[in-house]
């Protein structure tokens, strides 16, 4: 819009204090609800209004889950999912002694309760980044990781979303300062996958180096100074390590594929702090994008951060996540592509 | 274990919370631009039953396409777009059945009340007089002018009507000149 050139003439004025006042007085509000309000229940079903702590607020309204919400949650989950699936499956063998050594290693100092900061960057290939599409797009998270417990402040665009789990095991998610869902709480059933995510947010790359990639071979690079070269599918194929520091990289065995992941890299310091994570990710056998994780700091922020309540406001509405069994998931599955336009 | 299970569960539980978000922004972005739509769509078809139709029929196709738009950035702009046309659409085929006189004590609202007696009346006669006065004007016309009050450059317009910068500009010129004219004892007083 060009507000500069509004009311220019006299004419444009008595028009625009006509077109004003009528929006001004006009009651919309029934119009609002026949647009808002007849569409599809999308998350009704899986979420329950628990705790209206202190809040009357009820929305009823639901709307077709955009597809771009695929992508959304691709982007918000990447740091975990595919880190999950990068280690998923894999049988532990002696040719990657080393990297299982450096990995155990990895598991025990990030069990500590020292609190790290994390910057975690998603950037798309320009293929796959639709510039309409703002969930296809760079994403940004703050990821804070405490032994079993983290939390993240992620960026998609011009959308925000706050998530975690606290010193408890309850994991929550917030979308607003306003809102929040108990995702799961200490004995509820969770998925084992979900749980192996939530291991891998808070980086503590535990149990699951039992079970490292199969189709992936993984290479320990020592300490050493300098750049690192590798072949990397798209983006960054060069790295530079920092003196002192390891690096294992995974890439492809030949003849070998993988849905999600094409290669990735870390570094560790010589205290086996994970200082740098980074995943080239594929979409239909094709780019995708780069994940990064890069440590920014360690520091003593506590365990309040890591709660719900800490990133709502007073009065906000708390609700709860009903999880569905094992044997319903693909039932839910079902329902959300169903919905999505 | 298929490795991208785990990738769809944890894609599931994001999506809802997400859901969740994009419901409460969707819903603050119609009902911020809803009444500027609606009150553009009566102008452009003089008839509020149909504006709200077409306005609702506008955004639910937007929005069911809301995955390949930015609401936020071009949102109004597009939603615009589909109002103009689909008013124009409506009013090309329609032959009117309705008098324009009897409009403005229809449709147009009444003033605040805390305004005094003589403002009110003034207010009310100037804003029949222009609503009128836009009802005696092509729907293209009458488009390019209030598309321009409500802040969109010639180029912009040109693109909701499918036209021509240049001829967006005449459009707007004739629309002008001919508000003034109907309009011209208001004006003087301007």
């Amino acid at each position: 819009m060009d507000n500069e050139k509004q009311h220019e003439q006299p004419v444009d004025r008595l028009v625009g204090e006509y077109l004003e006042r009528l929006a001004d007085e006009l009651d919309a509000s029934s119009l609002i609800s026949r647009i808002c309000d007849p569409v599809q229940p999308v998350v009704a079903d899986e979420i329950v209004e628990e705790q209206a702590s202190l809040s009357t607020e009820k929305k009823t309204s639901s709307w077709t889950l955009p597809f771009s919400l695929n992508a959304a949650a691709w982007t918000l989950s990447t740091a975990a999912a595919l880190v999950v699936a990068f280690f998923w499956g894999r049988s532990f063998d002696l040719s990657s002694a080393d990297a299982a050594t450096v990995l155990h290693e990895v598991s025990l100092a990030h069990s500590q309760p020292i609190d790290r900061q994390y910057l975690v960057n998603f950037t798309p290939t320009p293929e796959f980044w639709k510039k309409n599409r703002p969930f296809t797009g760079p994403a940004q998270t703050i990821l804070w990781t405490r032994g079993d417990q983290f939390w993240g402040d992620a960026k998609l665009g011009s959308y925000q979303l706050v998530y975690g789990r606290d010193d408890e095991g309850l994991l929550w998610l917030s979308t607003s300062s306003s809102k929040g869902i108990e995702l799961a709480r200490p004995g509820d059933p969770l998925p084992e996958e979900i749980a192996v995510a939530c291991v891998i947010n808070s980086m503590s790359i535990p149990t699951l180096v039992d079970e490292v990639l199969k189709d992936f071979d993984l290479t320990v690079i020592g300490p050493s100074n300098g750049h690192y070269h590798f072949d990397a599918p798209f983006g960054q194929s060069s790295f530079q390590q920092s003196p002192g520091n390891s690096l294992v990289h995974a890439k492809l065995k030949l003849g070998h594929h993988h849905a999600l992941i094409h290669s990735a890299l870390m570094e560790i310091d010589p205290s086996d702090t994970l200082v740098c994570l980074i995943l080239w990710t594929v979409s239909d056998g094709e780019p995708r994008g780069t994940t990064s994780f890069n440590l920014v700091k360690t520091a003593n922020i506590g365990e309040e951060q890591y709660r719900l309540p800490f990133h709502l406001d007073e009065g906000a509405t708390i609700k709860k996540h009903q999880y569905k069994t094992s044997s319903q998931v693909g039932e839910a599955s079902e329902t959300d592509r169903e919905v999505a336009p | 274990m298929d490795p991208i299970v785990p990738f769809e569960l944890s894609e599931n539980l994001w999506i809802q919370s997400i859901a969740l978000y994009m419901k409460d922004e969707q819903t603050a972005w119609v009902q911020q631009t809803a009444p500027r739509a609606l009150a553009y769509a009566i102008s452009l078809v003089r008839d509020r039953t149909i504006a709200e139709d077409l306005v609702q029929d506008c955004y639910q196709r937007l929005l069911s396409r809301a995955d390949r738009y930015d609401l936020r950035k071009d949102g109004t702009k597009l939603l615009f777009k589909s109002i103009t046309n689909a008013c124009i659409n409506w009013t090309q085929r329609k032959q009117p059945t309705i008098s324009f006189e009897d409009l403005p004590s229809q449709e147009m609202p009444e003033a605040a009340s805390h305004e005094g007696p003589p403002e009110h009346a003034i207010k009310n006669e100037l804003a029949g007089a222009v609503h009128q006065a836009l009802g005696k004007l092509p729907v293209d016309q009458r488009a390019a002018m209030e598309l321009h009050v409500l802040g969109y450059a010639a180029n912009e317009i040109a693109g909701i009507l499918e036209t021509t910068a240049g001829n967006a500009r005449v459009l707007l010129h004739r629309a002008r000149q001919q508000l003034a004219s109907e309009l011209e004892t208001f004006l003087k007083e301007v």
